[in-house]
């Protein structure tokens, strides 16, 4: 590339972008610890807020995990994302193996759920759950979570498979494997940072979705962390802040720890 | 295994290991069980409910009726939402079209690892529950600019600022990948460096605009959280909202199936119309097809 010149108009532009970006996931972590319980007052620093939420029995119920918000939040992303990396990273080698019209129609019907915009996929849920009489519930909201997660997981795993050596599995069969230890000792082995890349998207997926757990289980009382933001809208508890910055804190600790991981693969490969 | 073929009919190791492979078929049997019940069924069960009378339990008995998609047209609400969606969700594209494309373009400009610091900061906020980040930007309007609470322009500040990333992302991997190559023979050929944006980058980076004018649109037009946060008062009416109403408030999921039909196919409409557009796709080295 050419020398970079940047004029003081471009420094000034992503300034405000990044202050557009970042003042009010700022602004939240500060009220947090906001003595007073107003969002827009400021009157001292406490940690009040975060006891307060530790305490709340609709966000952590200990003695009764299915109880509890957070838990159960934690809990069905778990759930949806080791079964869609199961479900997905199992297709994704299969798929290599199948005719092209079969793959063709497999990966336009994998699509569906990630180009669709996600209201209509809560609403098409909504009716199967209703038809098949399922009362909405954490099941419901689980399985709708399988859903919609499996097909990120094989778009993320199947790229992968697909620029596998096929030489290394077949060596392994003429050498004797059964299909399970191929598949365990040659083939997993060798697609596992796709694999780990899937379920982190499909967990992430679960954590935050709040449209489609909102329609199939908003309406039995079950919810999750989002849908518990949600119907707060109204009247915002502090202790949401104190939660969110929480949050932020865990997404942000990953997201700089990823990125000096990389630097240092970046700084290996130079 | 094309270069194996040779060998295939003569070894019996050979045919034994085409079973074995073949067994990987199967490994898929659980993913497609679990895409048909939950994917296709539930499309298809989404359509015949939008035929049916309201408040009907089960599948069965099956009626037939048009008066859903009737309602629509007659019920102001619904044309009054659908366009109000459209266009909000246009203003939000082309705004953070405009903030996206220079942005994009400017982070290919610095040095590489500013770059990925930068696309990283820009990034990292998609990973945080978007429930969070507009209450965040609900908090900050309402102490300083409170006068944007219940406006369109509110609303769609708000979608820019959910969204932007998904504009950024695209844009930033197609300028990227530009052969720096073409931009100094187009200035050795006498273009100024005006021209040059114009005729060279411009059109080359058509792609990856289209696909972020497409992760843009689509959710911005259908979102219910965002006007449900900064426009509280529900004078700014979207589709999301009507569809949420009649399902979470009144119960009606045909009424609701057949919106969610209407805007399936509005939306299927502007895809296409979109894809249609890109006529430069593939045309910068590496380019992968990404959506």
């Amino acid at each position: 590339m050419k020398k970079k010149r940047i004029n003081p108009y471009q420094i000034i532009f992503l300034i405000l972008v990044m202050l557009f970006i970042y003042a009010p996931i700022i602004s939240i972590a500060v009220f947090s610890f906001n003595e007073a319980n107003s969002l827009t007052v400021w009157q001292g620093f406490t940690f009040d807020r975060y006891k307060e939420l530790f305490q709340d029995r609709e966000l952590f119920n200990y003695t009764n995990p299915r109880e509890s918000i957070v838990f159960m939040t934690i809990w069905i992303a778990v759930v949806s994302t080791f079964v869609s990396t199961i479900l997905g990273t199992l297709a994704a080698i299969a798929l290599t193996q199948t005719k092209k019209v079969v793959r063709d129609i497999t990966m336009s019907v994998n699509n569906i759920p990630i180009v669709s915009p996600e209201i209509i996929t809560a609403v098409s849920l909504l009716v199967l759950f209703g038809a098949l009489q399922i009362a909405p519930s954490y099941n419901t909201m689980l399985l709708a979570h399988i859903a919609f997660s499996t097909p990120y997981v094989l778009i993320t795993v199947y790229p992968k498979v697909k620029s596998l050596d096929p030489n290394i599995a077949d060596a392994a069969y003429d050498l004797g494997a059964s299909p399970l230890k191929a598949l365990f000792k040659v083939i997993l082995p060798q697609i596992k940072v796709a694999i780990i890349a899937g379920a982190a998207i499909a967990f992430t997926m679960s954590f935050d979705d709040f449209i489609i757990s909102y329609f199939v289980a908003g309406s039995s009382g079950d919810k999750n962390i989002s849908i518990y933001l949600y119907t707060n809208r109204l009247s915002p508890k502090p202790i949401i802040n104190a939660l969110s910055t929480i949050i932020l804190l865990i997404i942000g600790g990953k997201i700089t720890y990823d990125y000096f991981k990389n630097d240092k693969k970046v700084e290996e490969m130079e | 295994m094309n270069h194996n073929a040779y060998y295939d009919d003569k070894n019996p190791k050979n045919s034994k290991k085409k079973s074995v492979r073949q067994i990987e078929k199967y490994l898929s049997f659980p993913y497609f069980i679990v895409m048909i019940v939950l994917v296709v069924i539930p499309i298809f069960l989404m359509i015949i409910s939008s035929f049916q009378f309201d408040r009907q339990q089960g599948v069965f008995p099956i009626g037939f009726t048009l008066t859903h998609y009737m309602d629509f047209f007659r019920a102001t609400s619904f044309v009054r939402a659908m366009t109000s969606s459209l266009w909000i969700a246009f203003a939000t594209t082309v705004v953070t079209l405009i903030i996206g494309y220079p942005l994009a373009y400017l982070l290919t400009k610095l040095k590489f690892k500013t770059q990925m610091a930068l696309l990283l900061l820009i990034n990292a906020p998609m990973w945080i529950n978007m429930l969070l980040r507009v209450r965040a930007l609900e908090q900050i309007m309402r102490m300083f600019f409170p006068f944007l609470i219940n406006t369109a322009p509110g609303v769609v500040i708000g979608l820019v600022y959910v969204y932007l990333p998904f504009m950024v992302l695209p844009i930033y991997a197609v300028i990227s990948k530009i052969d720096p190559n073409l931009i100094e023979s187009s200035a050795d050929l006498g273009a100024s460096r005006f021209k040059t944006m114009l005729k060279v980058i411009i059109p080359l980076s058509l792609s990856g605009v289209l696909s972020g004018v497409l992760m843009v649109f689509l959710p911005a037009a259908t979102t219910i959280i965002v006007p449900q946060y900064l426009a509280p008062s529900q004078n700014i009416y979207m589709i999301g909202t009507l569809i949420e109403k009649s399902i979470i408030y009144n119960g009606r999921i045909s009424y609701a199936s057949a919106i969610a039909i209407v805007l399936a196919i509005v939306i299927l409409g502007i895809v296409f119309y979109i894809k249609k557009l890109d006529k430069y796709k593939g045309v910068n080295r590496n380019e992968k097809e990404a959506y």
